[in-house]
Formats: C-alpha cells, structure tokens, sequence
C-alpha cells in the first residue's frame, strides 16, 4: 500500500503487474500522482506496458545494474548524505585485513579455494574494547528457578548446563561486545564508504551497457530518474520477486538494491524501501510459521548439530545477539517450546528442547531431491508442492521414483502423484514407489489465516465444505500427530528423544458450535492452532497483547512471537485483530484493516523517516517523529512505532545495554546489532560482505569485470542427470529466463484444471524476438525445442518485438523467455519447461537459478 | 490485432434457397398481376397456370425460414407478442423498425393472396369450383394489394440485409430494389417457361420481352450498386470485389452476371447479338432463375461480415 | 437520467489481466442455460488454441465471452522494422457498449431484446428465437449466437446483479480500477477528469470514446504518432465507453457507428421506386403485346428464321 506514496517505483526482477495483479493498483495509484513508473526486464511485459522508462537488461546481470546505480551515486556524490552518516554503517571501520575483490582481482580475504567457503574474521568491524567480563560458574545448583535478574546482578551462569535458574539478562551483559568504531569524515580507507567506492568504481555506465546490454543512456536516465526522485522531499522504492531471488547470486543481487536505498535514504520512510512480492497468497505466513528446514516459526534457527546447539542454554546463548532487538531471544524460545510441549515442559527437562531434531546440513529442497536421487530417502509427503514439474524435471521424477513411498495431499491429481507415469525411459511397472492420494480441501473450504506480502495477516471462515473426502491439511497433520501420540504413547518409558512427541500438545480438537454447519464434525480449529500461534498466558489461558509479555519462564506460550498481537484481550474480550473486518476509514496506513507483524507495525524501521534529532525529513515524507513535549514517538498516520516508544533521539548509546539499550537514539535499525543500515555485512552472508558481480552458472558470456566468472561459493550439484551446459560455450548461445503469467499460477495445479483459466493460456510457448525468429526461420505458432544438457521442452513460438537482441561485449546475443506453467496432467497441457533447468543454487538460502540460464532453439516438434 | 468490427449471423443455405423462393413466388405474382392489368384473353391460360405457382412456395419458404432458426418452436414470437416481452404494446408484434417484422407479416398476408389465386386457377382449371371467390380474387383493388405485399416479400430482405451493420450490405441503399429487380426476373423467367410449356406464343411475346427489359434494369441497378460501393471510404467495393473468390465469385460472375443478366440480354433483345432456336425460352427461363438463385447466394456469402483493416 | 448505469473503461491502467473475463464468465455461468465449458470438453478444447496473437487467446467476444480483452504490441512506429522506440503495449478489456441507440435492440423482430430500467439492453432468453438479425446489425461485433442454445448472448450488464443494487462482476474483479461501474454522468465526471490528468502528465493521446466530452489530444507514440485524436460520441452515446490511447480503429472499434436503421428508409424508398419502374415497364410490355394483335405471328417470325 505504502508504493501508492513513492516518486518513482522501479520494478526489477518483478513482473508486478502480471503475478501481483491486485497490489499493482499501489503503484498505479502513484503513477496517478504523478510518480515515474520503471521496469527493468529482459521482456517488455504487461508491467513494462504500464511503466514510463522500458529498460531491458541481459537476465542475471542485475548486479552490474545496481552496482552502476551505487558507482554513479558514489562518484557524482548524489547520497543523502545525513541519511548515510547518522542511520548506515558507512562511517565504521572495518578490520584492516579485509581485502576486497579490487585487491586481487577475484575474491574477498579469507577464501578458502579447498572448502570453497569464506572464513569472515577479516570482515569484522573494529571496535572498541568491550565490557569486562564476569566468570560464569561450571554449575547453576544454586540458582533460584525462573529467575531474570537485572544485568548488573551477579551472574548465575550455568555453562553447559540446564537452564533452570539461567539469568539471561547477566548471561547476555556477559557477551556484550566492544562498540564499533567509526570514521564520521569517511575518509579512512577501512570505512565500509570507502571499500564500496572503491569496490564499485569498476561499475560504470559503460561497463553495464557492455556485460548488461542495456544502452548507456537508458541507464543513466533510471540513475537520474532514482536520484531526483529521493532526498528528503522525495522517495523512490524498488519492487522485486523472484526474478532477483531464483540466482546463484540471488541473495547479494538484492543486497545491492539494498545499499541503492541506503545511499538514497529510502529505507524506512514512506513510499521507500524494497517491496518484496511474495509468490502467493500466504507464502509470507509460510516463511514465518516456518515451512523452512533450517527455521522455526518467527525466524528463530532450527537447532543445528554443527553449531553449539547441545542444550537449550547454549542454543539460546549461540542464538541471542546481546545488541539487536533479538536479544529477547531466550522469551521467544522458551514460549515456543511451551506452546508445543505443554504442563509437562519445564525447565527441569529443559522443555523438552532435546528431543528436537537437529540439522546436520542443507536439507532444502535440492539437496533432498539429490539425496532422493541417490535411495538414500524412504518416504516424501507432498502438500502444495509438485516436484515432479520442478527444476530439473526429469531428474526430480526419477529421484521420486527411487522412494518407497509418497504420499500427495492435493485438491487435482498432480503431477507429481502420477509421476511414474511420466518417466520416459523407466516403465511404470518398474517403479515400487506407493502413492497414496489424499483429496485436500481449497482455502475457501476450511478455516485459517492467510499472511500476505505485506506481513498483513487475516483469519478468515470457511465459505463451504470441501467435495467429498476433501480434508483440510490440518486435519492431515493434526491426525498424524495424534496417531504418532498413540504409537509412541505404549513405547519405551523414558526414551528421551520420544518425550517430544508424547508431550506434543495438539489441543486443537473443535468447540462443537464450531462445526456445528461442517460435514466434517472432526476437522481440528483452525483457531486454536492460532491462538496457540500468538500466545497466551499460560495461568489464565489470555491471549498475550504484544511479545513484549512473553517470559523466558514458562509462564507463557507462543508459537511465534512476531504473530503476539494479532489475538488481544481487550477489556476482557477476546479480539482477533486478523478478522475479516470491512476496512474503516482509518487512512492509507489502514492500521484496523487486518494486523501486520511485528505489532501491527506497517513500515519497518520506520525511526529512519524522522532525522538524528526525531524530526521528519519533510513535511511531505513526514511519517513518525519525537514528540519531545509527550517524551514519545508519535506517528499520525497510525502506524507502529518500529523503536523504543519513549527513547529520546537525543539518547548517546550505552556500551553496556543489552539489546536495543546498546544503540543511541538515531540508529533505526533495531534488529541489526549496531542499529545501523548495513553497506557492508561483515556476518550473516556466505559469498561476500559487499554485492559481486558473477556471471549466471550457464552463461554464454564470460565475467568482463573479474577474472572469477561465477559465484564461487555457488552450490552446484555434480550428480548423473543434471549436466550443466558448457560455460561461455558454443552448442547453447541462447539466453533464457522462465517466468509466470497472469493466468495461471506456479505448476497450474490451481488453474490449468479451470476451464476458464484454461482457455486464456492454453498452451506452452515460448517467447522469440523477430530477429531471432529470422535467423532460425521461425514463424509465429511454429513448434520450437528449447534444449539443453538436461533436456527438451517443446513449445510454440510466440513471436513479438516485446523481446529484443542485446549487443553484450560488442556481440548480438539473444535472449527467449518461457512460462512454467504447464505440465501433462488437467485440462489445459503441455510440455514442462523445467525439463530444461538445472540443478544450482545460491549459497546462501539454495534458491535454484530458474531465471537465467542458456539453451539451444531449434524449430520443430520434440516428440512425434 | 483486433481487428473485426462486427460478426456475421451466420445465416444458413435455408435462407438463401427461401428468399430465392420466395422472390420467385413473389416475381410470379406480379406477373400475374401484369397480365391481369395489361394482358387480354389470349394471356389466360398462362395466367391460371402461373396463379398455382406462389402458394405452395410460400408453403415452403417460411418451412425453410423456420428451419433456420435457432429455437424454431418459437417462430410465431414474430407474429404474436411472447407474454415475456413486455415491453412491447398491444398483442400482436409488429416492430417497425426491423425489416424482419415487416417480411414476416407481409409474408403471412401475401400468403393469403397466393392462397386466393390458387383457388382462381384451381376454378378456371375446372377441378374444384370456387367460383364464389370470384369478387375476391377478380377484385382490382385487391390485385393491386397483391402486387404490393409481392413487392415487399421480395424486397424486404434486401432492405433487411442492408439495414444491419455488415460489410457490403449496409454500405448501399440499392439492396431492397436490386433484390426486387431479381424477384420479377425470376417471375418473368418462370412465366417464360411456363409460355413455352403452354405453347402460348401471344403472351411468349411479351414475357421475352419483359425478361429482357427486367435484365436490363437489374443489370443497371447492379452497375449503380457497384459504382455506389466504390464511392464508399471504407473500401467496400474492394471487400466485395475481394470476397468474390472461389465458389462465390463464379456465382457471382458467370451465375447472377452470365445467366441471369447477359443471357436475357444477349438473347432476348430485339435485334439479338445471338440468335436461338425455337421453342428454347423455357432454357432461358430456367438459365435465368439459375441466375438469380446465383445472385441470393453471391450477395449472402459474399459479404457477410468483411474485415476493415 | 441519474438511473442510467454503465461503465467506465480506462484503458490506459488496464494491465490485461483478464480477471474481468473469468470474472464475468464465473458470474454468468455462460449466460443462462448455457452449460459450463466443462460440460462439453471436445467444444471447450476446439475453442481452446493457442492463437500466437500476442496474448490474446479468446480473439473475439462470443456467445461465451461476453468480454474479451484486446491486447495490441506496438513496440516502435513500424512492426515491420527492429525500430523499438516509445514502446506500448496497448490493452482493452470490451464487452458490450449498451449503446444509447442501440442496432441490436432496434432490429429484433420479437421483442427479445429489451431497454433495461438502468439503461442497458438485456436479452429475454425465453422470446428469443435465434434469428441472428441482431448479430449483424451490431456495430461493434458484439452479439453472438449461441450454436448450443440456439439464441444469442451478450454482456447483460449483470441485469440481476444490478436488480439487488450490485455492480458488475467484471468491475468488482478489476484490479486496477481500469472498469469502474457507476451511473453514467458519475462516470462521465471520471473519464474526463481522467482525461485531463493523463494529458497534464503528458500522455496527450488520451481520449474519450462514446461521448463527446470535449477533448481532442495528439497520439504520442506507435504507428499513428503525431495523429490528431478527439472525444466521439457513437450511436448516440455509449453506456459502457472507453478511454483510448490510439485510434478507434487500432482498438477493433469503428470511428463511425451507426444504427442500421439509416439506410432502412432509404433503401425502403429506393425498392419502391424500383418496383414502380419494373411494373411500368412489365404493364407496358404486355400492354404492347395486347395493342399489336396480329403482332404474336410477326414477333416470333426472327427466332423461327433463327431456327430454319
């Protein structure tokens, strides 16, 4: 909602107005305000139609782009520059070993060519000397239970221990460390201002026309377009989606629109920042109530075997940051493991915390499927997810073929439940593996919430029942873990790594006048699954108000602390926040229309919209600001206040404050642990601490500013049946890049089954310039291959001036576009374009490179 | 590219046959009626047999009209207001600002006067006596009623075609009289067969004669209908001249122009170009009808719906 | 007329998502009477092709689509050429105009269309007798007939949303506000303050199609660049009207509608005089041959000679 206040919105890596139809109105709400409308793709699609500027771009070259941004910001001193010097870390120094990637030529100190890994010590910032430490006893006998004392009291720190009787509080003053140091004159050359001059110098104009393609001109124009249209009167956004994710530089692609918006000041303030537009409905609310391997809900790690994990205590001190927001780690912890394990969780058993599994590495959905590949996995359940027209196609069909069992919860026969009848040259006899099909109920036939890209949530009813043996997939899994309940229930007594699921609560069994009107009389609520989610004092039972409430006692429960809030106890009365609520008039903001997390905080580090001193920037751009009469942050248009409420800006920062105490009053960035907007991230990245430019892994270029062509902590899987093609080769000179459409979404489960949806899209095509058309003498509707070393995928041509050569390094190269929608079961079929994919991944989240890769066209059909 | 205007209705080949039909019961009639005002004893006989010809085809035309349409049980919703169209007056349905509503009721009252003829002719044959129908079917005024209702059976699908928003069609006001042109052609090319059956050399005279001027009027129509067209901005002389390919354009040329216009015209003139043998104005008839049943179909499929570029 | 309802189509923010057209099949389930797509597949999958016209698949309104957005690629002044200067990509969601004069409604001989209380023409389904007259007196291509059903369908303006105070489906589910549903003169205020928005930021091309409310602007960009553009009032005026970026003609709409109606007296007229003159002139070939009475023998005399 917040893009309807920006002066210019670039959409890169994002084809907003085709796969976010309905929150494009935002921004055509600015454009009717007069706002210039960007869109930087290698197509001209429905986005681009709706845009002022046009400008195409070579897929996976986006770096380069964004980096030229930072260069020309840099060199032509367009930074807004009190922005810079008071909310980012461009003053602080950096550790004098640190080499960057100028130094060498190729990598950042500390790499390691065996390990293919980055060891970060010479990242670090310099700091000062850090707060004398406090012994911590071997032993916490003597400690009273549940106690959280103050900082300053004497440490009762059970190392290694259990954590009853752990003050936290001391235990995180005990680890606080030395404050970074800093060069406000930015002259030093270890200030992160200076590394990044240097590091983007090579970043010119002329170098992005040259790797980019994209005229120098165009460029510029967005560059100028950018600057003007920030500042303190002004804010300009960036929208991205998967286009910048699906990389092998995904991660550091949009870290570098992230230093464009530091650098321009448009982070924090209204009609700035960098939306990302989530893929569906509630795949934010998936990433928060995590359906990530290595995450438990509210972002909190999956306990890890290679970290010091071993107990609860340790897990919490590993995971506590003594400096950011996320020092209150220990109360989110331990309320989530209240909430799962119940009246038997306690401290005397450590809430159960070890009878949680730990990651012992990747176990994201690549590697599983390489393992799967390998027989090393038995069974696989599948709701939502439809591997068998994912990447590598025909490579995830035979891993699947290789399992004992799968079972598929889904509302259409997918491709993946039928996948054995789709392997070209396994039989169907062949194959062992045991489907079990399971009708699911669609949203709209069962309870729930849905949290959208804007971290909205909304609880909504059911608007019928599901057809048939349709169930909801919390029934699913409510009934599984019941099930697993008895099984283990009669199992050894005192099998310690059982007592987790014996102790697991699942109190979700329905009020009758819940289901009253239901088929199902048995359908678990999805309410209390919620109320669960966002806590409750364990005594009373009441919804907790805000994760400020949660202890690290077990005296409350929460399944995820950034959801506290979204239920409240408001005079006595239970109020779900997330209620399907007819919008009031309550302005832009709309804080009563539905409930953001974190408490009901619009805008995320909001702070930075007021200047050092708390006032607003301008009086257009004026958002939250300090009322120094009231001693409090107030903010009119409604919105959360996403900072201490009453810490006056003036406030020096506190070397020995724990959390956000540590910070002064002008560092808007709580969750960081120097409050500050990160240039340069000495932690928390594998492949760098400033954002490189590599080429894609397939490529028919070479890397033109660095000796390293690719990312070299890429992970890339050497296994049969996933050859990449050769790099900056010959046999496939063709770039492509694999999209969505308007009509029809992800694998089509949802609507190539829909008539309606059907005819709109019917079939796979892919997406040709005329030039290009010529010289393979192509015409429109012809039957084209696209192939690669994985495979073939057959479509039609789609030919259209929408996509256009580029001239890379002085060469023509040519680019084609394909949908992935498409697949051999429904109504409306075709031929899977991820047949042509391959297996690689960013090093840091293993998200595949689906948007740029190269093929080979050839005209005509693939399969008689 | 979007770029079609309107879409075509879809009429089907019953259409065709049944304007062809029922142009040529009305062409019949009128000549009756041209014999009944301007012929004399001699002209009799083939009027008595002309008068057996309108009925039975308007027996047939609405069959055929009926069968065309998409919910045929509903057909009398032309004639008889539906009870669900309120918004109309009265009980009857008469719209007169479509054509289709004036052919329908002029269809249903020509009818009548084709039944009456054929009461007339089935007297003078001698089969069945209906004699008291003599007032009716002797009556001027009624003839020239006759004639009037012919004329608009005739021509009323040409005004029909032309009162729509078709390509060619609407682009002229010449198709309600070029449609007439071809009724009577056809009329006078059945009282030429007839003639020739009968023997009846007096009334062969002025039917050859009649045929010929009846060609040379159409052929003139159809000259200003195509100069109309040229003059048009939209270019629909080209669509037409376009349209006019394959089947549709020897219908056109060698059928509605050859059979129906140039054969009575080269053959039939008072100093003929050709010269023909005795006893062969029945194959002109027939050539001639060929022809018009040519035009109907040319005109329907030639320009039903032309994409404007 | 502050009953009039109709709607407003700004094509300039319409993103071609086609939710209007799923939006308006869903509510209409194909019309009365006509069965779901899914009911008869072998129909479905002959209608369902890949066209390669950009992405447009439905090519044109239909008995079962009663809305068709119309997508129109003019990347540079010349498809011919590789020129891709001033890209755009127009797009155009239509449907039936509910024009104020309106041919369909004019010609049916049966009383099956009919002028609703908000203005609109709906189609009794029940007096319908599918003679497919309306199909072509239509101007803009819209009325169709439904092969299955055997009479015609268009947009009916959601007559039985509207009867309970709703708005269209189509706009409910437009995202970007590109169909708003309203009273017409409501409306009318929009397009025209719409107009002059789009003008003051530059993009001067815009103007109003079916109502004359003033403007004239200069198109900016593709293959008509430089080319005049003012407001059009069509057939008295269109219920359902559009803002336009290019002229009538790139959009598949006629710059000139007219009711058939116009040539029906004409025409009328001119069949009558040529009735008149084919009787004058028949009446004077028989009245000659009645005159000459010895004359039978004489006239055939010349085919006799041909024939010896």
């Amino acid at each position: 909602m917040d893009l309807q206040n920006s002066d210019t919105i670039v959409f890169m890596g994002s084809n907003m107005a085709e796969c976010h139809p309905c929150g494009f109105k935002w921004p055509m709400k600015a454009k009717a305000k007069g706002a210039t409308l960007i869109h930087v793709d290698p197509r001209f699609t429905r986005t681009s139609a709706m845009c002022d500027q046009y400008v195409p771009i070579r897929s996976g070259t986006d770096i380069v782009f964004l980096g030229g941004l930072v260069n020309y910001i840099l060199t032509n001193k367009k930074y807004f520059e009190e922005y810079v010097l008071g909310f980012t870390n461009a003053a602080t120094l950096i550790n004098t070993g640190f080499k960057d990637t100028e130094d060498n030529d190729v990598f950042f100190s500390g790499y390691n060519a065996t390990t293919r890994a980055y060891d970060r010590a010479t990242w670090q910032y310099q700091t000062g000397t850090a707060p004398a430490r406090v012994p911590e006893p071997q032993s916490n006998s003597e400690a009273k239970e549940g106690q959280v004392g103050s900082p300053t009291a004497p440490v009762a720190a059970p190392q290694g221990q259990s954590v009853k009787g752990a003050n936290f509080a001391a235990l995180i003053a005990n680890r606080l460390p030395g404050a970074p140091l800093q060069d406000k004159t930015l002259q030093d050359p270890n200030t992160v201002f200076q590394i990044l001059k240097k590091h983007y110098a090579r970043y010119t104009p002329e170098m992005v026309e040259k790797i980019c393609g994209t005229p120098k001109e165009l460029f510029v124009k967005v560059a100028d377009t950018l600057i003007a249209n920030s500042g303190r009167d002004k804010t300009s956004a960036f929208v991205y989606a998967v286009g910048w994710t699906q990389h092998t530089t995904g991660v550091q692609l949009i870290r570098t629109a992230g230093l464009v918006q530091l650098l321009l000041g448009n982070i924090g303030r209204p009609g700035g920042g960098i939306m990302a537009l989530r893929g569906h409905a509630s795949i934010q609310g998936s990433t928060d109530i995590a359906s990530l391997y290595n995450l438990h809900p509210g972002y909190l790690n999956v306990p890890d075997a290679s970290k010091t994990h071993d107990t609860l205590l340790n897990y919490i001190l590993t995971e506590t940051q003594p400096t950011s927001f996320w020092s209150n780690t220990p109360a989110y912890v331990i309320s989530q493991l209240k909430a799962w394990f119940g009246d038997s969780a306690s401290a005397d058993n450590d809430y159960f915390y070890d009878t949680l599994p730990k990651i012992t590495g990747d176990h994201s959905h690549l590697p599983v499927m390489i393992e799967m590949s390998q027989g090393k996995i038995q069974g696989m359940i599948l709701t939502g997810q439809n591997p068998a027209t994912s990447l590598n196609a025909v490579f995830q069909r035979k891993a699947m073929a290789k399992l004992k069992w799968l079972v598929v919860l889904d509302f259409y026969e997918t491709e993946s439940s039928v996948f054995w009848k789709h392997i070209d040259d396994i039989a169907p006899a062949d194959i062992a593996t045991e489907v079990f099909f399971l009708p699911a109920a669609h949203v709209a036939e069962k309870d729930g919430s849905m949290t959208q890209t804007q971290r909205t949530i909304q609880f909504h009813k059911k608007a019928a029942d599901p057809p048939g043996d349709a169930r909801s997939d919390l029934y699913f899994w409510w009934d599984l873990g019941i099930r697993l309940k008895k099984l283990y229930a009669a199992g050894r007594a005192g099998a310690k790594n059982l007592d987790g699921i014996k102790n697991m609560t699942l109190d979700y069994a329905p009020d009758p006048a819940e289901v009253a009107d239901w088929i199902h009389k048995d359908e678990p609520s999805a309410l209390k699954v919620y109320k669960e989610i966002n806590g409750f004092d364990y005594k009373t039972k009441n919804p907790l108000n805000s994760f400020a409430n949660l202890a690290a006692d077990g005296s409350t429960a929460a399944g995820a602390w950034i959801y506290t809030g979204m239920l409240q106890l408001v005079n006595g009365q239970v109020v779900n926040r997330g209620d399907m609520l007819p919008g009031k008039n309550d302005g832009w903001v709309s804080p009563n229309w539905g409930w953001a997390w974190p408490a009901n905080r619009h805008q995320l580090y909001n702070r930075a919209s007021a200047d050092a001193a708390g006032n607003p920037w301008s009086t257009k751009k004026k958002y939250d600001y300090w009322d120094a009469a009231a001693k409090t942050w107030k903010n009119d248009a409604g919105d959360g206040i996403d900072f201490t409420l009453t810490k006056d800006p003036a406030t020096p920062a506190n070397p020995n404050g724990i959390g956000v105490a540590f910070h002064d009053g002008a560092s808007p960035f709580i969750l960081k642990k120097d409050g500050k907007g990160w240039l340069f991230a000495y932690e928390g990245l594998s492949d760098g601490p400033v954002p490189t430019h590599y080429e894609p892994w397939e490529s028919p270029v070479k890397n033109l500013l660095y000796k390293q062509d690719r990312n070299p902590i890429a992970k890339f899987y050497d296994v049969p049946g996933n050859k990449y093609n050769e790099f900056a080769g010959t046999q496939f000179p063709t770039v492509i890049t694999t999209y969505r459409l308007t009509e029809h979404h992800l694998s089509g489960v949802m609507t190539r089954w829909l008539p309606w949806l059907a005819e709109l899209m019917p079939e796979l095509f892919v997406e040709i310039s005329p030039e290009f058309a010529k010289e393979k003498t192509i015409a429109n509707g012809d039957y084209v291959r696209v192939i690669s070393e994985r495979g073939v995928t057959e479509a039609r041509a789609l030919v259209t001036k929408r996509l256009r050569p580029l001239t890379v390094n002085g060469q023509t190269l040519h680019q084609v576009g394909m949908p992935f929608h498409w697949a051999y079961q429904g109504i409306a079929t075709g031929d899977i374009a991820n047949n042509v994919t391959s297996l690689v991944a960013d090093p840091n989240v293993t998200i595949h490179e689906g948007k740029a890769f190269t093929c080979r066209i050839e005209k005509g059909r693939a399969r008689a | 590219m979007p770029t079609t205007y309107v879409l075509p209705p879809e009429w089907e080949w019953p259409i065709t046959i049944a304007l062809f039909l029922a142009g040529v019961a009305a062409g019949t009639y009128s000549v009756m009626g041209l014999i009944h005002f301007a012929g004399d004893k001699r002209d009799e006989p083939v009027l008595h047999r002309l008068g057996f010809i309108p009925m039975p085809i308007m027996i047939i035309v609405p069959l055929l009209l009926i069968y065309d349409l998409g919910q045929q049980s509903r057909f009398l919703n032309l004639l008889i207001k539906s009870p669900a169209a309120t918004e109309r007056p009265g009980p009857l349905m008469f719209n007169p600002n479509s054509p289709m509503n004036w052919g329908s009721w002029a269809m249903v009252i020509f009818a009548g006067f084709a039944a009456l003829a054929f009461a007339d002719s089935l007297h003078h044959s001698g089969r069945l006596r209906f004699g008291w129908l003599e007032p009716l079917t002797h009556s001027k005024i009624l003839l020239a009623l006759g004639e009037l209702f012919a004329m608009v059976v005739s021509g009323y699908s040409g005004v029909l075609i032309a009162v729509t928003n078709q390509g060619v069609w609407s682009d002229t006001w010449l198709m309600g009289g070029l449609f007439i042109c071809f009724s009577e052609l056809s009329g006078m090319a059945v009282a030429a067969i007839v003639c020739d059956r009968l023997g009846a050399t007096h009334t062969a005279l002025a039917v050859r004669r009649a045929l010929f001027l009846f060609a040379a009027i159409s052929a003139a129509f159809l000259v200003l209908f195509l100069a109309g067209l040229a003059t048009q901005q939209d270019g629909s002389l080209p669509a037409l001249i376009a349209s006019l390919h394959e089947f549709v354009g020897v219908a056109f040329w060698v059928g509605a122009v050859g059979l129906g216009l140039l054969v009575p015209l080269l053959l039939l003139a008072p100093r003929p170009i050709v010269r023909i043998p005795n006893g062969s104005l029945a194959l002109i008839g027939v050539l001639v009808l060929v022809g018009v049943l040519a035009f109907r179909y040319a005109m329907f499929y030639s320009a039903i719906s032309f994409v404007q570029s | 007329m502050s009953d009039l309802r109709g709607m407003f189509v700004d094509t300039s923010i319409c993103t071609g998502c086609k939710a209007c057209q799923v939006a308006c099949k869903e509510w209409n389930e194909m019309a009365p009477g006509v069965p779901l797509p899914m009911e008869d597949e072998a129909a479905v999958r002959e209608h369902r092709a890949f066209t390669g016209n950009s992405y447009d698949n439905t090519s044109h309104l239909s008995a079962t689509n009663w809305r068709h957005v119309k997508f129109i690629e003019q990347i540079g002044p010349d498809p011919a050429t590789t020129d891709r200067s001033d890209p755009r990509w127009l797009m155009m969601s239509d449907s039936c105009k509910h024009c104020v004069q309106a041919g369909c409604l004019e010609v049916c001989p049966t009383g099956a269309l009919y002028r609703t209380e908000f203005g609109s023409v709906d189609i009794h389904q029940d007096v319908c007798i599918g003679c497919r007259y309306c199909v072509g007196a239509c101007p803009f291509g819209v009325i169709a007939f439904n092969q299955r059903t055997g009479r015609v369908n268009k947009c009916i303006l959601c007559q039985d949303r509207l009867e309970i105070g709703m708005g269209t489906a189509c706009a409910k589910a437009c995202p970007t506000s590109s169909l708003t549903f309203g009273t017409v003169s409501e409306l009318q205020a929009m397009a025209n303050e719409r107009v002059k928005l789009l003008h003051s930021r530059g993009q001067t091309d815009a103007y109003i199609y079916g109502w004359d409310l003033g403007n004239s602007g200069t198109i900016t960009a593709g293959p008509n660049k430089g080319t005049a553009v003012k407001d059009v009032e069509v057939v008295g005026g269109l219920n359902v009207f559009y803002l336009l970026l290019d002229k009538p003609e790139v959009y598949g709409l006629p710059s000139h509608a007219a009711l058939p109606q116009r040539n029906f007296v004409p025409s009328a007229g001119i069949a009558l005089i040529s009735a008149a003159v084919l009787g004058v002139t028949g009446l004077a070939a028989f009245r000659r041959n009645r005159m000459s009475e010895n004359a039978a023998a004489a006239a055939t005399a010349p085919t006799s000679e041909g024939g010896a």
